[in-house]
């Protein structure tokens, strides 16, 4: 098998080499010197662009570099044979031939040895994983320093079709595409972070300063991580590492008028020339209370830690990794949020303030979050056949999450909800090339969890301890027959086991029907209680099929279809608790079934050199799409409650995005976002709740910072308001002359839409490669205007955060 | 290559073998009382020297506290966490003991009823009255609701509305007051 496989490699070698020249011998001449080239340099061994690479057209006076994606483009040729130079830091430079004009696009794939790290071969070579058949979008390293000391959300809310759903200012989760937690998988590093995503006033437990590229990947290709992630998946990555004696540092802090903190970051990367890397990232960041346009917004200060550590060897035929990551924040939850009843709700959004407005302070009070990630990880990999590659991961996760509230007496000190869940997660992935057209890969999968309640809080438990056993096994195939097309399916198939502990009023249990619908549960009689061992078990099956088109060199065609299911999760099976952000009563529901989302999206790429787009339409049909909704009143001592119950519905999301990009000049740029969507509740005819309403963002950028000098940049983003929302709004009685009167409650009117402007000023001294001081200065909501956010579910309670400015200074070396 | 992969499967069979050890599958969790539930409020009432105890539990739509007309009545209000049947909890001593984070609160529009603070009220640390005993005067015959407030940290003493006294509320019930003559 392994002779077979490398014969034909040579074969294949020389065939496309043939091809090569067959093609440039019968280049099609003409006396017009308007061509141009254009081409993409990657890495072979890691499917990574080239970046900064020289490029030099020899006999000719082009000179040019290549792009964060390893692009680069040279115009005004004349028809004819050329000399192309190549060079790249960790390379000898290299000389290829051409031929203009151009007819398919290209790419030169760039291999690093360890021996002979310069080598680099060339071909027309066919495949290529960066040749795409989904719709990706992302934030390069330049893009991150700029949200340096922000967080995830709020970083890719920069893109189309990412909005953020926050609780207050310092929780913010991603939606992509109307879909949040559960929904979207974030991975880093390889790993899926698993972190109790499941509730809405949660944020991802990672520091984005680790990572130097975030991609979405909304289509297909991310069935390795998971298949119930019908919003996307959200990969974090580090950047390659170079086969050579490197040492790169960067410390930098950002300082912040608003909340009046800042934070204080330090990376650190290395590597030798055996393959031998490691990295280092320190992240320190405290903010006081926030300001709305006027007011102090009590208790939304925020404390965050954050540490990583890597270190591996990568000799090209092998390698491994060793990772440890660890996070711990601590975020104030606005104070006036914390209501006892609904008549405290309805106080709260009847005043255009909030409640309890006190002096600024640092000090975090109650109700905060204090939440803990441990990530440990050890990989191995090694290659075979020499088109063979497989791979072993091994995860552990530690979350723990602490939330503290509003309580009297000795309880104060205590947490109202205290939960830690452990994962382990066990990976054996293989990948293989079969002739030069097609890639399969796939792999297994195995998963623990254990989440455990601490009883101590004196609380019911809002998420009953379980354990959660998972086994995967994926696979996919790509076939890419020619530069232009790429396809790609695959499939996985997922069971999933959980076995809970859980206590029931034993009022509840029987009103709910569980024990006429679970005759099998076993149960405790604890009096008032009962405690019921609950098996549940699910098997998931979901598949993809990607297919991208380039009808021109810089001209793409995508077409995705997914289909997706997704295991209820914990929170949807099994809340049970009071909200005090919402003065509701959650409930979670047994029955459940798995959810099903049937993706379609088609977009179009376009990457020229002054005028770049990228548009896509997309259509979701969701079966037993699981949301929580009003379901009635209990009545308790604080008055009735409204009662919000987990159940599914049929329905459908639908939506545009749009990114564009002009730049007339080499000193002006034009960037514009805009993403529309509608969500469709069919089971009750009327909307989704929570649906991002449209957003539009516009950039005028001059001097776009390259190697150094000063930019300046304008942004402007308006959303506006949702017009399109279900009603979910409940009567409460008011005393109106010894009387009880009903008075409706609004909880359901969307705020009014807003405009919001930047200002960003960058400037950037570079005097080596990699050796810059970068200092800005951002002013967020430069006019200090006052609104309100849809999707802040504490917009009842008070306006958003108002003028911030921001200085930031990294020093690189 | 050697040196490298077996002690690395080696660390990876340990972790995981310890972290399978360390879990907890089989342990039944423990049984939790809500701490600082309130779930029974208790009305006790006196007139004439004598008193009648009437009782509100948690999942009661309705509330009545039946008086009599042009009389005095000193109304004691007290708050009980009984989730466990076997060891109810009162709950007065800590609103006395915080006095200054607690406040009773009668929601009062009616004509016929007026509610006074009584100088044998427990009192916070500037003096003013808890709201924990009261004086009800009856003037007429008729029906009204009044409605009863626990406030946690509210953001002033004295007010006329529930407005006025900001925080939260921990308890809020509507009591039925039926006068006759």
């Amino acid at each position: 098998m392994s002779l077979l496989l490398s014969n034909f490699t040579r074969e294949w070698v020389v065939f496309t080499g043939s091809l090569f020249f067959l093609f440039l011998s019968s280049a099609w001449g003409q006396e017009n010197c308007s061509y141009s080239f254009q081409a993409q340099l990657i890495d072979l061994h890691e499917d990574s662009p080239l970046v900064d690479a020289r490029i030099v057209l020899l006999g000719t006076d082009k000179i040019t570099s290549s792009t964060e994606e390893g692009r680069f483009q040279i115009q005004g040729l004349c028809p004819g044979t050329y000399k192309i130079k190549f060079s790249h830091p960790l390379c000898d430079p290299q000389t290829k031939t051409i031929q203009i004009p151009q007819k398919k696009p290209f790419v030169f794939h760039l291999e690093h040895h360890v021996n002979t790290l310069a080598e680099i071969i060339v071909s027309e070579e066919s495949f290529k994983k960066i040749r795409k058949s989904q719709v990706e979008s992302g934030l390069n390293t330049n893009e991150l320093i700029r949200q340096q000391g922000g967080n995830l959300a709020t970083a890719l809310s920069e893109l189309s079709g990412v909005n953020k759903l926050q609780t207050g200012t310092g929780l913010a989760k991603p939606i992509i595409h109307g879909m949040y937690g559960s929904r979207v998988g974030i991975v880093m590093d390889g790993v899926r972070l698993q972190d109790q995503e499941w509730g809405a006033d949660h944020a991802p437990t990672l520091d984005i300063n680790v990572a130097d590229n975030i991609k979405i990947i909304k289509g297909a290709g991310v069935l390795r991580y998971g298949g119930d992630t019908p919003g996307g998946i959200i990969v974090l990555q580090k950047n390659r590492k170079a086969f050579q004696d490197t040492l790169i540092n960067r410390i930098g802090t950002t300082l912040e008028s608003n909340g009046r903190g800042g934070g204080l970051f330090a990376k650190s990367q290395w590597s030798n020339g055996l393959g031998s890397y490691a990295q280092f990232n320190i992240t320190a960041k405290r903010l006081g209370d926030l300001m709305t346009s006027e007011d102090v917004l009590s208790n939304t200060g925020l404390v965050e830690k954050a540490f990583a550590l890597t270190w591996g060897r990568n000799k090209i035929q092998s390698g491994w990794e060793a990772s440890y990551r660890f996070y711990d924040t601590q975020i104030g939850i606005l104070r006036s949020a914390h209501v006892g009843n609904t008549g405290d709700l309805a106080r709260a959004i009847a005043s255009p303030k909030p409640i309890i407005i006190e002096p600024f302070t640092y000090s975090l009070g109650v109700p905060r979050q204090e939440n803990q990630h441990h990530n440990g990880k050890l990989s191995y990999f090694k290659r075979f056949h020499e088109v063979s590659k497989w791979e072993l991961n091994y995860n552990v996760q530690w979350n723990h999450r602490q939330e503290f509230d509003v309580r009297r007496g000795e309880l104060k000190k205590r947490p109202a909800i205290d939960l830690s869940l452990w994962t382990q997660d066990l990976e054996v992935f293989l990948e293989t090339r079969l002739g030069q057209n097609y890639k399969l890969s796939g792999g297994l999968s195995g998963k623990i969890q254990d989440n455990f309640s601490d009883p101590e809080t004196g609380v019911k438990r809002l998420i009953p301890d379980h354990n959660k056993y998972q086994w995967a096994a994926f696979s996919s195939l790509q076939y890419a027959p020619d530069n232009q097309w790429n396809i790609d399916a695959g499939f996985r198939f997922e069971g999933i086991h959980y076995s809970a502990q859980k206590y029931y009023d034993e009022k509840d249990w029987m009103n709910r029907g569980y024990a006429v619908d679970f005759p099998n549960i076993s149960i405790v009689d604890y009096g008032t209680q009962l405690l019921a061992a609950i098996d549940l078990n699910f098997l998931t099956f979901s598949s993809s099929l990607g297919i991208g088109y380039n009808w021109t060199p810089t001209q793409q065609l995508l077409f995705n279809f997914n289909h997706s299911e997704r295991t209820p999760n914990p929170s949807e099976l099994f809340s049970d608790g009071l909200h005090h952000a919402l003065a509701t009563i959650e409930y979670g529901e047994l029955r459940l079934q798995k959810e099903q989302v049937n993706k379609w999206i088609l977009g179009v790429d376009s990457q020229q050199e002054k005028f770049q787009y990228a548009a896509s339409v997309y259509y979701s049909d969701l079966r037993n799409y699981i949301i929580i909704e009003p379901n009635g009143f209990e009545q308790t001592v604080r008055g009735a409650f409204p009662v919000w119950q987990y159940q599914s519905v049929m329905g459908n999301l639908a939506g545009m995005d749009l990114d564009l990009v002009y730049s007339p000049r080499p000193w002006l740029q034009y960037k514009l976002t805009n993403s529309v969507i509608r969500g469709h509740d069919r089971t009750r005819d009327r909307p989704l709740i929570d649906i991002p309403p449209f957003s539009l963002r516009q950039q005028l950028t001059l001097m776009p910072l390259q190697k150094g000098g000063w930019e300046i940049s304008l942004k402007h983003h308006y959303t506006a308001q949702q017009t399109r929302f279900p009603d979910n709004n409940f009567d409460y009685n008011r005393l109106v002359d010894g009387a009880l009167a009903a008075t409706s409650i609004d909880i359901s009117t969307p705020p009014k839409g807003f405009h919001l402007w930047e200002v960003n000023w960058a400037f950037r001294i570079q005097n080596k490669a990699r050796k810059f001081w970068d200092f800005r200065i951002i002013v967020d909501n430069l006019t200090n205007t006052s609104y309100r956010n849809y999707l802040n579910r504490l917009r009842f309670y008070a306006d958003e955060m108002g003028r911030n400015i921001k200085l930031q200074v990294n020093y690189n070396f | 290559m050697k040196t490298f992969k077996y002690p690395l499967f080696g660390a990876l069979l340990a972790i995981g073998l310890l972290l399978t050890q360390c879990s907890k599958d089989d342990d039944t969790p423990e049984l939790v009382n809500e701490e600082e539930v309130i779930n029974r409020v208790t009305f006790d009432v006196t007139a004439d020297g004598s008193t009648t105890t009437y009782t509100w539990e948690e999942g009661a739509t309705s509330f009545s506290l039946p008086l009599k007309a042009n009389k005095a009545y000193e109304v004691a209000v007290s708050f009980f966490n009984a989730t466990d049947p076997a060891d109810v909890e009162a709950i007065n001593p800590e609103v006395i003991e915080e006095a200054d984070e607690h406040q009773v609160f009668y929601e009062n529009s009616s004509s016929f009823v007026a509610i006074a603070s009584v100088s044998s009220d427990n009192k916070d640390s500037a003096g003013n009255p808890l709201g924990l005993k009261t004086a009800w005067t009856t003037t007429a015959a008729g029906e009204a609701v009044v409605r009863l407030y626990l406030i946690h940290e509210p953001s002033t003493k004295s007010g006329t509305s529930r407005a006025d006294f900001g925080g939260e509320t921990d308890v809020q019930i509507d009591i039925n007051v039926a006068v006759t003559e």
